[in-house]
């Protein structure tokens, strides 16, 4: 320190030396200084306690002697004022102040209470807001919690919703397919029963078709086999019996002229019918011793019959007077007997009625049966007590108007007979039928006598004189002669015959056809003498039957309309018709006797009688 | 008369080979019997029965006609019975209706004996059959059946008898399934075939007997009678 002072100059050591110096003060000093400071702090503050403690220790003195109170200036301490009063003073001075101290303490505890009081219910209520709070917070949570959920639970309904929308448009779409499919189905199941039943249609017309070419195929076999039968039969096969052909041939010579009489009754009005009766009673005895043929009627004479009552004056009819419902069935007949009011009608009931007429009404009288198939046709003899009924049995029968039972029965034809009438006696009777023969009958023994082929189905059957007349199916009237079994005369018409009629002088013939005509024949020049048409008239079936009046002056027939046609027979001309009463063809027709009235029948079961 | 037979059938000898043109030698006669009634009552089963002689199991609607036929015997006849078996339905049948009635021989109705309204609807079946048909006097017969199913008929026999006979048509009673039950259905279709081939009445109401007048005998003529 010193050392280095020394370089400089006489001045320079100085402050070198000075500076050296105070270096080591300060370096001595320094670790003294703060001693120093502290040290007289110390002291300060030690005086200073000293102060306070002397102080204090007046105060406190003070204190013990006078209860005073306290001077807040302290600096009052006032040692040794010791006088009682003073401190007497001082006491109550500082007693005063204790109760104001105290009251105010208490106040203060007071105060203190209730602000602790407070104090507690503000924390109450703080810690109520706070436990409210969380609460809330807990339910915020909660609650949110839930709004989660149910947005979850949203969200998947929304899911479904539109997978179920999916759903059903994509069956909806099905549904239309299915729809669509149905609806063409329905039209092809409409289209196939349509198709089917027009096949139906079609079969159903094939099979008629084939039915009528049948019918027909049988119908032409039926006709040829009939056209051909007329061809391949000659008349060489004679059917009489080898007695018969024999015996008359050698009478014929020996009674020729009377036996000819004989053998041809006559009906005729005439005065030779006197004369006749005459011959017989001559001849019966003659008669007697001969040989008796086979199936003829010798013994006895004949009756002749007188002829049937002339009727000059025909009234036209123009009225219906009565119906009535005659038959179960179809009526096929009907006849006026000739000697009384009496009517028959003949069904396809297989009965004969007998009917009153009396007063413009038919009573029904009595009912013969007996008849085992329809009634075709019918006759009464001429003394009006027989009946003579031919029927669809093959059989014709007879009866006697008094017993309701049949008298006698004709059986031997092969089919339906469709006429049968008396010959002018009453003992023979001749029937034509649809095995293509015409029999002669004895009626006494009921027995055929004779047999006639006549090559077509015969429809009615009339006899006259000693000529039988035939008309057939093949358009044809046959006249044979009753001593032989010539054909003696054919007149051909146009259309099948289904009726004849004789009037009743026998000079005329009428028939009726299916041509729809009405024919008047000669007898004696054997033509046709008138044709009768109209228009509306149609023959309604085969066995249509037309009639003469009883003076001759009309014709009449009954059409398939049900309506009854009268012809003029002078003038030829339609005179009138006679409808609305028949509503199904009418089958035949009868003229009274006394040409008052006309019954007609149908088919429907009706006779109707017109006046 | 002997020789009249001879020919006869010399002449039907003759003629066995030929028929006319390509038709098999139509020898039977045909009768064409229609089956009419409402939809199953059972007219398929009938005819069926009748022609093949047994009952068929499962029928459908018959459509439009089913053709069934049959050849019978009689009276030495050969004879071909040729059934329509009708269809019940309308709609089936509207447009055959006259294919039906052409040339029919009879015409046969059914009814259901267990279905009342199948009887019902008789009437308008049988006027039906009066619109169409041309002839009055064909033959119709009334047919109830199912008459086996005896608990559950519904149609009294004397209700049909009466409405038969209200109609002159003859009642018959049957079953198609057993056909022993009352009337046979072979017997019922033979009956209807013999009044055909012999064009009897069916119906004859009444017996004659009933109203027959006994008459006093009339006095006898003042003829002497040779017989």
């Amino acid at each position: 320190m010193a050392e280095a002072a020394g370089s400089g100059g006489g001045g320079s050591w100085k402050r070198h030396i000075v500076r050296q110096l105070q270096l080591r003060d300060r370096a001595q000093s320094g670790r003294f200084l703060d001693v120093v400071q502290a040290y007289t702090k110390l002291l300060e503050k030690s005086s200073l306690l000293v102060h306070f403690t002397e102080k204090l220790q007046a105060e406190s003195f003070d204190l013990q002697a006078p209860r005073s109170g306290r001077e807040t200036n302290g600096s009052t301490l006032e040692p040794g004022l010791g006088s009682p009063e003073a401190l007497q003073a001082l006491k109550i001075k500082y007693q005063g102040q204790i109760a104001e101290m105290k009251g105010v303490s208490g106040e203060l505890a007071y105060r203190i209470i209730e602000l602790s009081k407070l104090l507690k219910a503000k924390e109450c209520k703080l810690q109520e807001q706070k436990t409210r709070l969380a609460s809330l917070s807990g339910r915020i949570s909660e609650l949110e919690a839930e709004y989660q959920q149910l947005k979850g639970r949203a969200e998947d309904l929304g899911n479904g919703n539109c997978a179920r929308k999916a759903e059903y448009d994509v069956l909806h779409e099905r549904y239309r397919l299915r729809e669509g499919e149905l609806r063409r189905a329905a039209e092809k199941e409409q289209e196939l029963i349509e198709s089917l039943v027009r096949k139906k249609v079609e079969a159903a017309e094939h099979q008629n078709k084939k039915n009528e070419r049948v019918k027909q195929a049988r119908l032409s076999r039926e006709l040829k086999k009939a056209t051909k039968r007329t061809v391949s039969i000659d008349v060489e096969s004679d059917e009489l019996k080898p007695a018969e052909v024999k015996v008359p041939v050698r009478e014929l010579v020996e009674l020729e002229g009377c036996e000819k009489l004989w053998k041809r009754p006559f009906r005729s009005a005439s005065a030779t019918s006197m004369t006749l009766a005459r011959c017989v009673d001559v001849f019966k005895g003659l008669l007697d011793f001969r040989l008796k043929r086979g199936n003829s009627i010798t013994s006895g004479s004949e009756v002749r019959y007188r002829s049937m009552p002339i009727c000059l004056v025909t009234c036209l009819p123009s009225r219906v007077s009565d119906v009535q419902e005659a038959h179960f069935s179809e009526v096929n007949a009907v006849k006026f007997s000739p000697s009384s009011g009496v009517l028959a009608t003949g069904g396809a009931d297989s009965l004969i009625r007998l009917w009153n007429v009396a007063g413009g009404r038919l009573e029904s009288l009595q009912t013969l049966e007996g008849a085992n198939g329809s009634i075709t046709s019918i006759e009464f003899d001429p003394s009006g007590c027989q009946i003579l009924a031919a029927a669809y049995n093959n059989a014709a029968q007879l009866w006697h108007i008094g017993d309701y039972k049949s008298k006698e029965t004709l059986t031997g034809h092969a089919d339906k007979v469709t006429a049968a009438k008396f010959r002018s006696t009453r003992l023979q009777a001749v029937t034509g039928s649809r095995d293509r023969t015409v029999k002669e009958w004895d009626l006494c023994r009921g027995a055929c006598c004779r047999t006639i082929n006549v090559f077509s189905y015969c429809n009615d059957v009339v006899c006259c004189d000693n000529v039988i007349v035939s008309g057939h199916h093949d358009k044809k009237i046959r006249f044979w002669d009753s001593r032989g079994p010539r054909c003696t005369e054919v007149i051909p018409v146009k259309g099948k015959v289904t009726s004849l009629h004789i009037s009743q002088d026998q000079m005329h013939l009428l028939s009726c056809s299916r041509d729809n005509t009405l024919k008047v024949i000669d007898l004696k020049m054997n033509n046709v003498r008138q044709v009768f048409r109209a228009d509306g008239f149609r023959c309604g079936s085969d066995w249509t039957k037309a009639i003469f009046s009883p003076d001759k002056s009309y014709v009449l027939v009954g059409s398939s309309d049900g309506s009854l046609y009268l012809w003029n027979m002078e003038s030829g001309k339609l005179e009138t018709i006679l409808s609305g009463e028949h509503r199904a063809s009418v089958n035949a027709v009868a003229w009274c006797f006394s040409g008052q009235c006309v019954v007609s029948v149908d088919q429907a079961k009706k006779v109707v009688l017109w006046k | 008369m002997e020789a009249a037979a001879d020919l006869e059938s010399s002449l039907e000898l003759s003629y066995s080979g030929a028929g006319p043109g390509g038709l098999p030698p139509a020898r039977s006669r045909i009768f064409k019997i229609i089956v009419i009634g409402d939809s199953n009552v059972g007219k398929t089963c009938l005819t069926y029965r009748f022609c093949a002689g047994r009952f068929p199991e499962r029928t459908e609607a018959t459509i439009g006609v089913d053709f069934r036929e049959r050849a019978v015997t009689i009276d030495g006849e050969r004879i071909k019975i040729q059934l329509w078996d009708t269809a019940g339905q309308e709609r089936f049948r509207k447009s055959m209706v006259q294919h039906y009635y052409r040339n029919v021989h009879a015409v046969v109705f059914v009814y259901d004996m267990t279905n009342i309204a199948s009887f019902h609807s008789l009437p308008s079946w049988i006027e039906e059959c009066k619109q169409h048909l041309l002839a009055s006097d064909i033959p119709r017969i009334l047919v109830g059946n199912k008459c086996d199913l005896r608990s559950a008929i519904q149609v009294p026999t004397d209700l049909a008898q009466k409405f038969a006979d209200t109609h002159s048509m003859p009642l018959f009673e049957t079953s198609a399934k057993n056909p022993n039950d009352n009337d046979h259905v072979e017997a019922i279709f033979m009956t209807l075939a013999h009044k055909l081939k012999s064009h009897k009445p069916l119906m004859l109401s009444q017996p004659p007997d009933n109203d027959k007048i006994h008459l006093k005998p009339e006095p006898k003529p003042a003829m002497t009678c040779w017989c």
